[in-house]
C-alpha cells in the first residue's frame, strides 16, 4: 500500500531490513523516472531552439496524420482492457504523436531555411525515440506495470 | 458457481500479462517509437 502511493520511507519503516531491497528498487525506479521527465522538457526545449522559435511548432507535419489513425485505433482498442493497461498505452501513444510532431515540425522549419544534414536527422532520430522511451517508461511506473512486464519478458505471455 | 466478471488479459493465477495486452503496449511502443524516426528519415531522402 505505501508503495503503491510513493511514500517509500514510510515503507521502509514498516517493512524493516526485509523490505529493504524492494524499496530501494522502487527509489532507483523514482529516480529513473525524474531522468525521464527531464528527457521530455530537454526535447520539448531542444524542438523549440531547432525551430527557431514557437511559431514554426505550431503546424502538425504530415506523419502526425499518418501516426494519428494507429494512435486511435491503439488507444480504442486499449479501452477494451483494464483500465492500468489502458491508461498505459493512451499515454504512450500520446507520448508518440507529441514527439512526431515537435520533431517532424522542427525538421520541416529546418528545411525551409536550408538544407537538411544527416546529423541533423541523426539528432532528431535520437531524441525522438529516446522522449518515446522516457513516455513508455512514466507510463508503465505510472501504472504500476513494471513487475508484471518483467515477468511477461521473462517468462512470456499468457 | 457463478461467473460475476470477465476481465480480458489479467490471469489471476499469473503476474504475467496476456497476450493482447502484451501486442498493446509493445505496437503502441513500436508504433511510437517508429513514426518519428522513419519521418526524419524521409524528409532527410526527399531533401537530398
Amino acid at each position: 500500500m505505501l508503495l503503491a502511493a510513493g511514500d517509500l520511507d514510510g515503507a521502509a519503516r514498516a517493512l524493516g531490513p526485509e523490505g529493504a531491497s524492494r524499496v530501494g528498487l522502487e527509489r532507483w525506479r523514482a529516480r529513473v523516472g525524474i531522468a525521464a521527465w527531464v528527457v521530455l522538457v530537454a526535447g520539448a526545449l531542444a524542438a523549440v531552439v531547432a525551430a527557431r522559435g514557437l511559431r514554426p511548432l505550431l503546424r502538425p507535419p504530415v506523419e502526425f496524420f499518418y501516426l494519428l489513425p494507429v494512435a486511435a485505433l491503439f488507444a480504442g482498442a486499449a479501452l477494451t482492457e483494464n483500465s492500468a493497461l489502458g491508461h498505459a498505452v493512451e499515454i504512450i501513444v500520446a507520448g508518440g504523436l507529441a514527439a512526431t510532431w515537435l520533431s517532424g515540425a522542427a525538421l520541416e522549419a529546418a528545411r525551409a531555411r536550408g538544407r537538411v544534414t544527416l546529423r541533423r536527422v541523426l539528432a532528431h532520430i535520437a531524441l525522438a525515440g529516446l522522449a518515446v522511451l522516457a513516455v513508455c517508461y512514466i507510463s508503465i511506473t505510472r501504472e504500476r506495470l513494471v513487475d508484471q512486464l518483467v515477468e511477461t519478458i521473462r517468462y512470456g505471455a499468457d | 458457481m457463478k461467473i460475476l466478471a470477465v476481465k480480458w488479459g489479467l490471469n489471476p493465477n499469473s503476474s504475467s500479462l496476456g497476450v493482447d495486452v502484451t501486442f498493446l503496449l509493445f505496437g503502441a511502443a513500436f508504433v511510437s517509437l517508429l513514426t518519428p524516426m522513419v519521418g526524419a528519415l524521409i524528409r532527410w531522402r526527399r531533401a537530398r
